[in-house]
């Protein structure tokens, strides 16, 4: 099997993850801040271990400020519905996935409108898009910082400097680049980060979270029982507690931890440099091919390890099944969740092939996968 | 050993094992305990330093940005026999 769907889900993950997890389970697996006794703290540890992983690799000061939350969806929920007010603006890109759509048009029933800064053909916004878009109500200004899609790479830093001008909040959604690119809160002027455990920070599903910066005012979207402040019958205030009620995914979020401390320990810029080769080698040998439409950027420079393209005469569900049942080759097509950015790149009614290879991929496997559409073009027909 | 114990409290238990973590590698003992029950506190659990320590221990977790509660100065001697306080 060549896994090629590393932007659904990284996999394989690597060796520590299990490991870590499964010590966890079978040796401390106790409710984490519940209580005294010497499991739960261990618990306890392990999450504030993992806590503090997220807060170096975002370059967030104090990891308080960082909330778990079961995937980057329920973060991006939390931060979109936590700061906006009726009569508020919200302003996203035209590269967003549903996990940012969806919410903030979900708010127009409450006097909240959402507008959306267009993208170019390969998915990048200009700054000077962000900027022309922005409304004296605009709260906040919610940005994919590389597409699910076409792995095309915004500017956050541009379009953070523009948001803090306007004295709007800024929201960055990293589900794609989170463990692959280097980000810094404050370089880029992020007040709310989500992200997501289980892609590039090669941790397991169900592990996710948003750093909320301290002088934002967020709303929790759930009340419940935090282990702290129990006599009290409203919400306590203090980080992290406000965000995490319920007993949290302790045995997923210590595998977050291994994943992340796999990438410390091999280094994020080697990591993203294999993925860029991988990501050049699928791209040239994809352009070559008449019979092949690429989109996005089609250079690893500008975008994460993720390739669309559709082969003509053959529709993308079609080349994703033969790709996986005669090739074994797992793929991903259709719109990814993202029908805005297939608005933007032409799209819409037809979808993608989306290959998006991960660092346990090799250059031999992206010329597998070269070769298998070269004989599904030729055969085609016979598929059919 | 002093015959009285600083117990510091906290806002949550998050703060509680990050003021763990922090003084590990102080030069001094710190424990980390449930809250005696005469005290009120946000969250469960609380440090214990030789009184001795406090005002280090308070100034080492301020330097480290960990929010503290509070400090009480609780007598040792009315501890139970297991002497665990």
């Amino acid at each position: 099997m060549i896994y090629l769907d590393n932007a659904a889900t990284s996999w394989p993950k690597p060796q520590g993850v299990s490991a870590a997890m499964s010590e966890c389970l079978n040796e401390y697996g106790a409710n984490p801040g519940r209580g005294g006794h010497r499991l739960s703290l261990q618990a306890g540890r392990a999450l504030l271990e993992t806590r503090d992983l997220v807060a170096e690799l975002f370059g967030v000061k104090d990891s308080a400020q960082v909330v778990f939350t079961l995937n980057v969806t329920e973060a991006l929920n939390l931060a979109i519905k936590g700061v906006t007010q009726p009569g508020d603006h919200i302003l996203i890109s035209g590269m967003e996935h549903n996990a940012v759509a969806r919410p903030a048009f979900s708010l127009a029933d409450k006097g909240i409108e959402t507008t959306i800064a267009p993208c170019s053909a390969t998915g990048l916004l200009d700054p000077a898009d962000v900027e022309k878009n922005m409304r004296d109500n605009t709260k906040l200004v919610c940005i994919n910082h590389a597409s699910n899609v076409t792995g095309t790479i915004q500017p956050i830093k541009e379009i953070g400097k523009i948001a803090r001008k306007h004295e709007a909040l800024f929201l960055v959604d990293c589900a794609q680049t989170a463990g692959v690119l280097p980000i810094d809160v404050e370089k880029s002027g992020i007040d709310l980060l989500a992200f997501t455990g289980h892609k590039s920070l090669l941790g397991p599903q169900g592990t996710g979270g948003l750093y909320i910066n301290p002088e934002v005012e967020v709303s929790p979207l759930k009340q419940g029982g935090t282990g702290s402040h129990s006599e009290l019958m409203e919400q306590p205030e203090i980080m992290p507690d406000k965000f995490e009620s319920g007993t949290p995914n302790t045995v997923g979020l210590v595998g977050l931890g291994a994943g992340i401390r796999f990438i410390m320990k091999e280094g994020m810029d080697k990591i993203r440099r294999h993925e860029q080769r991988l990501t050049r080698e699928l791209v040239a040998g994809l352009k070559k091919r008449e019979e092949i439409i690429l989109y996005g950027p089609a250079s690893p420079e500008k975008q994460t390890a993720v390739v669309s393209f559709n082969l003509r005469g053959l529709e993308a569900n079609e080349v994703s099944f033969i790709l996986d049942q005669v090739f074994d080759i797992a793929t991903r097509s259709g719109l990814h969740c993202a029908p805005l950015a297939h608005q933007t790149i032409g799209t819409m009614e037809i979808g993608t092939v989306r290959l998006s290879p991960g660092y346990f991929n090799t250059i031999e496997e992206m010329k597998a996968v070269l070769d298998a559409l070269v004989t599904i073009e030729r055969e085609g027909s016979t598929y059919e | 050993m002093s015959d009285s114990s600083a117990i510091f409290t906290f806002p949550t238990t998050h703060h509680a094992l990050k003021a763990e973590q922090v003084l590990k590698s102080a030069p001094f003992k710190a424990t980390i305990i449930p809250v005696p029950r005469e005290l009120t506190s946000l969250c469960g659990l609380a440090i214990k330093v030789d009184p001795a320590y406090q005002t280090v221990a308070e100034q080492t977790l301020a330097d480290s940005g960990v929010k503290i509660d509070q400090v009480f100065i609780l007598p040792q001697q009315r501890r139970g026999s297991l002497g665990l306080f």
